[in-house]
């Protein structure tokens, strides 16, 4: 894998928001962002696999596939990667699978998917990630939440090694995460939706359900409210 | 790994519900085998959720069977259910997994007899598992690793349900839109060819 360089306001793009976008046909809205930013949006290997060579083998899941195909062959996102990242994977993944603990045994909540998005962000220093899981995110920025929807969920009492916390805290606590909810919307302050002539905020509040139904970690409620904003 | 006494009363349980034809026991068993497979990493339990889950979708479709054949299928699968409780019970996990596989196999068959939906329901058994995983707290691709489900299929499940609503809010959207305001705040307009589209 060729080591790149990339300007700090870049952002690492995780499979979940790149499927939700891919599924909704909002990746143009993604090459608008680019050349406003003038930054790029990057994935790891994985994230590829996860969201462009695997479904490419899955007749139902080709198309949306083709398209992040597309956006890779036309430099809308990159792929990149550095030498180190496997091991910053393993390491970020072992740490984040020990924070919590059921009955003295880890509860292994991330996998590699996600942890190479992480890790991808931390190799390459840069601090913006794109993700639409759910659970990756809560961990980062709610640990707690996510100690007691466990707790809730599995029914069992769920133990925080605070060792593992603080350390997966340190490696983390400087990304900044958001959604493909959240680009679209700047998308949509940035004229994106003007092509839907009249019909900008219809279509915005449209996407934001489609994103949601396609997988984006979004609640109705956050979207009623935005929608609400934007009409007053 | 889950230990033989979990695999031996998750079998038991499997196999009575399928012999009384109590599908809402299969659909329990399915979802107690899956948490342990999420818990223990094996895939020992995850077969016994994925075929609980697919016998109790399968048996419930009365159009689907005449009565006949839906004896002669439920005898067969109790048959292999009960190789498998013998074998983990002889510790020969070998033949456990051979038989497991080979029930979902049988179902799979089934396809050739009414090619309608049966590599579905397995798909949508996946997927529903996939979900409750999701839902519990489990990352999406690892959810997807133990279940085998497509990550697309889980994503555009999952986004029609209230995962997201009922776990999730950590930040708000308006918190989370500043950031990124003040990332675009100084937009470079690089050289491009017009409007993207694909």
């Amino acid at each position: 894998m060729v080591e790149m360089s990339f300007q700090k306001n870049s952002i690492v793009c995780d499979s979940s928001s790149l499927i939700s976008l891919a599924d909704t046909c909002f990746l143009p809205a993604l090459a608008d962002l680019r050349r406003y930013l003038g930054a790029d949006f990057i994935i790891s290997e994985a994230v590829k696999y996860e969201c462009i060579d695997h479904p490419r083998k899955m007749k139902s899941h080709t198309l949306p596939a083709i398209r992040l195909q597309l956006a890779l062959n036309d430099g809308i996102i990159k792929v990149a990667g550095s030498q180190n990242l496997r091991r910053r994977t393993e390491d970020l993944l072992w740490i984040a699978n020990n924070i919590f603990f059921s009955h003295d045994q880890p509860v292994q909540i991330m996998h590699k998917g996600e942890g190479e998005t992480l890790a991808l962000a931390l190799e390459l220093g840069l601090t913006n990630v794109l993700i639409d899981e759910r659970t990756s995110r809560v961990l980062i920025e709610g640990p707690d939440v996510m100690c007691h929807h466990l707790e809730e969920e599995l029914h069992r009492s769920i133990r925080i090694n605070n060792k593992y916390l603080d350390r997966f805290q340190q490696m983390t606590g400087g990304l900044s995460l958001f959604r493909s909810s959240e680009l679209l919307i700047l998308a949509y302050e940035h004229g994106y939706f003007k092509k839907f002539k009249g019909l900008e905020k219809e279509a915005l509040e449209a996407a934001l359900y489609g994103i949601k139904f396609a997988g984006c970690s979004i609640s109705f409620e956050e979207i009623e409210e935005f929608t609400r904003s934007l009409k007053e | 790994m889950a230990t033989g006494e979990q695999l031996l009363s998750l079998l038991r349980a499997m196999r009575r519900a399928l012999d009384d034809g109590d599908l809402a026991s299969l659909r329990k068993t399915s979802t107690s085998a899956v948490e342990i497979t999420a818990m223990d990493d094996g895939e020992d339990t995850f077969y016994i959720a994925l075929i609980s889950h697919m016998l109790s979708k399968l048996l419930s479709r009365s159009h689907y069977w005449d009565l006949k054949q839906k004896k002669r299928f439920a005898k067969t699968a109790l048959r292999k259910v009960d190789k498998c409780v013998t074998a983990v019970e002889k510790q020969d996990m070998q033949a456990y997994s051979k038989t497991v596989r080979d029930i979902v196999s049988d179902m799979r068959d089934l396809e050739v007899t009414d090619p309608r939906y049966v590599n579905d329901v397995e798909a949508k058994a996946r997927t529903k598992l996939a979900s409750r995983l999701y839902a519990q707290g489990f990352s999406l691709s690892r959810a997807v690793a133990i279940t085998g489900a497509s990550k697309r299929d889980l994503q555009a499940y999952s986004g029609r349900t209230l995962i997201a609503d009922r776990t999730g809010k950590t930040k708000t959207l308006e918190e989370r839109l500043k950031h990124l305001r003040e990332l675009f705040s100084s937009p470079i307009l690089a050289d491009g060819n017009g409007a993207w589209s694909c």
